[in-house]
């Protein structure tokens, strides 16, 4: 009899509870104490942007204060560094209508919240910016097009540059008077060659096991092949009639480098070493001599390189026969379809667009190249006071220079398998060419929709 | 004793156990190193860290890294401890009792269908998580549990396949003729199943329950989806945040901190109950 007391007792607290939360929980849009509708942003927990991101939301909100708008923008942090993470959050939260109604997303991810219909149409937001004259009409678009409608937002400009630790060349050339490493070209009409870059990560090699110092860290994944690949006067990826090029002269030539500084020479670290610790955070601590990442690591370098003095390059090109192209990467504001406040998810989104919001992340160097015209210069003058004063220029003129990834609703998972097979070419289970004939299939078969 | 043992013992058998421990020893090795390089780094010099120190043994430590997790968020440790308990334990105990009815029920009571039942009760285990959270998540959002902890406690204690699935096996070992006298004493089944079942199976129900809370305190993903406030984060939640704020790629020393402090509940837990976990794990031959 106790028992089933028991049993009885512990079903209906459990009925009554979940009851209470689900009646607890209705309601409408939420409102902070002075009635304004607050409009949750959903951001990625990203190791080097959020100071950016929190500084554009507080300068927003003091917009829309001025304004006498009744709408404030409070953040919502996704606790992951994952893109694919951040997506499966923001996706659980649209099927829900819970969480974040607008955020901000890796361009990459675009092509799949749109096939989704997960995302509402900017294209009015679009047309009122740019009537306003500050946002050039190019800036929109790619990914976030489709129809002729806007589902995106662009929230900077982020390329790829040549990173290079001078004190250490200097170190290197003071150790070595009759064969000096030149520093890399910040010129991207004439930049360092592949052969040039090479030979100074070999030199900058040294050390061994757990101690070793490494000349370069690249990449050689498929969202950056593409530039490298154009840099030695092949296509990015597709050719103009949209045929994917990918095993072609170019690509043989780029990934032979690539392997060529890996297994050759040793010069570029192996995925054991960076599963210690990343390729990034070796170069912050004077580990890698070389480093191709995106401007987006330009907030850490100012801040975390210690005594070290640092550069910025333009991306090598095959020989001086060739000018340098940089992967730009868009990422997008955007907004949720069923929102249950559409009106002031498109008023929080103006007014992060708005020069002083965009100031506010473009100062901390977040965000890249600011999209909005009037605020370029900003984003120029903040490296003032940095170690890299005398690089916005070579940053500046590398925008103009720029191809996108060509990304779709297969690029990702053509790029997830290729990443399965890269880690096997790198530790020599296959040939090059077999490698790049292998990318070539894949990004066949995912144009085919066979994957 | 064992001297008297070790003399019976032929040179053979000696050079055997000498093996035998030899091997283990190395296992062990293997084993706890992760355990010793965690720790070493949390209490290593977040900067060597940076610079790539890769070296096994050092002499200068320091608390700066537990420091940086204490004080993250002005003290968020200690209430995504809180919260990360309350779910563990409030899901483990729900499991252990509903896994344990519907196992005695599968393993003695007789009634119509109930192997198809069974049968079809266990096919369900071959359903990967992955293809239900999605679909769960709906259902949860429509009934406003999310951002509350109840999706992450409810499903656990309604079904948990495994757990019954490890529970039948071990109650079907428990001879019927217990039972049966229990009927001739005018036991009902719940008295069956409290004085006589339960006790019985108490190491098999320690093995689930530590299997059990071990998922629930590491599970990332259903956390993150549900849960979006900050004040109900949980520790894995806590730790994939700390990459945040010092922006100097992954804070290894931090992270390495946070993550021994996460371990020190399941290691006490798991010594604590050592013995019936062996136990539970060798007479019903999981793990």
């Amino acid at each position: 009899m106790k028992a089933k007391k028991l049993f009885a007792t512990f079903t209906a607290l459990c009925l009554a509870a979940a009851v209470g939360s689900s009646l607890c929980a209705c309601g409408g849009p939420e409102t902070d104490a002075e009635g304004n509708v607050i409009v949750t942003m959903t951001i990625i927990n990203n190791q080097n942007q959020n100071p950016g991101w929190l500084a554009m939301i507080e300068t927003a909100n003091e917009i829309l204060k001025e304004k006498g708008e009744k709408v404030r923008i409070a953040e919502e942090t996704v606790p992951t560094e994952s893109w694919d993470d951040y997506y499966m959050k923001v996706n659980s939260n649209i099927l829900g209508e819970i969480g974040g109604t607008i955020g901000r997303i890796a361009e990459s991810h675009i092509p799949l919240m749109v096939e989704k219909n997960q995302l509402r149409d900017l294209t009015s937001l679009k047309e009122k910016l740019v009537s306003e004259g500050a946002f050039p009409e190019e800036v929109f678009g790619g990914v976030a097009e489709k129809d002729g409608k806007y589902y995106g937002i662009p929230s900077g400009k982020q390329h790829m540059v040549l990173y290079y630790n001078k004190t250490l060349i200097d170190e290197y050339n003071a150790a070595h008077p009759g064969d000096a490493i030149p520093y890399p070209s910040g010129d991207w009409d004439h930049p360092s060659t592949f052969a040039e870059i090479r030979s100074a990560a070999k030199k900058l090699t040294s050390g061994e096991g757990a101690s070793k110092k490494y000349g370069l860290s690249i990449g050689p994944f498929l969202a950056y092949a593409g530039m490298y690949a154009v840099n030695s006067g092949g296509d990015n990826i597709f050719n103009d009639k949209g045929e994917c090029v990918i095993a072609s002269d170019a690509f043989y030539n780029v990934y032979d480098w690539f392997i060529g500084m890996l297994r050759e020479d040793g010069s570029v670290p192996n995925t054991a070493a960076t599963s210690t610790l990343d390729a990034n955070a070796r170069f912050l601590g004077g580990n890698i001599a070389m480093l191709v990442d995106g401007i987006w690591q330009m907030h850490d370098i100012c801040r975390y390189t210690g005594n070290y003095e640092i550069g910025i390059a333009a991306i090598p090109v095959l020989n001086d026969s060739y000018t340098a192209h940089t992967t730009n990467f868009s990422d997008q504001f955007w907004a949720a379809r069923n929102s249950r406040t559409p009106k002031e998810d498109f008023i929080a989104l103006e007014a992060l667009m708005s020069a002083e919001a965009i100031r506010a992340a473009a100062e901390l160097q977040v965000g890249g190249i600011p999209v909005r015209a009037d605020c370029v210069d900003n984003y120029a003058n903040s490296f003032a006071n940095t170690k890299l004063k005398d690089y916005a220029d070579v940053v500046i003129e590398g925008a103009k220079r720029t191809i996108n990834v060509p990304y779709s609703t297969y690029y990702n998972i053509v790029d997830q398998q290729i990443n399965n097979k890269l880690t096997i070419w790198m530790n020599g289970g296959m040939t090059t060419r077999d490698f790049v004939d292998f990318m070539d299939e894949t990004m066949k078969k995912g144009m085919e929709g066979k994957l | 004793m064992k001297r008297l043992k070790l003399k019976r013992m032929t040179k053979r058998q000696i050079v055997s156990v000498i093996l035998i421990t030899i091997v283990v020893m190395i296992a062990a090795i293997f084993c706890l190193f992760p355990f010793y390089w965690m720790i070493l780094n949390s209490l290593k010099d977040p900067d060597l860290i940076n610079q790539g120190d890769t070296s096994l043994f050092t002499f200068h430590l320091t608390w700066d890294s537990y420091k940086a997790v204490f004080s993250y968020k002005n003290g968020l440790l200690w209430r995504a401890y809180l919260n990360s308990l309350i779910i563990a334990v409030t899901s483990t105990i729900g499991t252990l009792f509903t896994s344990s009815l519907a196992a005695f029920a599968f393993a003695k009571i007789r009634f119509k269908g109930s192997k198809p039942i069974y049968g079809l009760f266990i096919a369900t285990l071959m359903i990967p998580g992955q293809v239900t959270m999605l679909p769960l998540f709906m259902i949860f959002a429509k009934l406003h549990w999310t951002n509350t902890f109840l999706p992450l406690i409810i499903p656990g204690v309604m079904i948990n396949t495994y757990g019954v699935f490890m529970l039948r096996s071990f109650i079907v070992t428990i001879p019927d003729g217990l039972l049966e006298a229990a009927d001739v004493d005018g036991c009902s089944w719940f008295r069956k199943y409290f004085r006589i079942v339960l006790p019985l199976i108490k190491p098999a129900l320690i093995t689930l329950g530590l299997f059990s809370f071990i998922g629930s305190w590491n599970s990332y993903m259903t956390h993150l989806i549900y849960l979006s406030d900050e004040s109900l984060t949980t520790i894995p939640l806590l730790i994939a945040g700390l990459k945040e704020q010092a922006m100097t790629g992954v804070v290894w020393g931090r992270m390495m901190a946070a993550t021994t402090l996460s371990v020190v509940p399941i290691a006490l837990i798991y010594l604590s109950c050592k013995k019936y976990f062996v136990q539970g794990i060798a007479t019903t031959g999981m793990k």
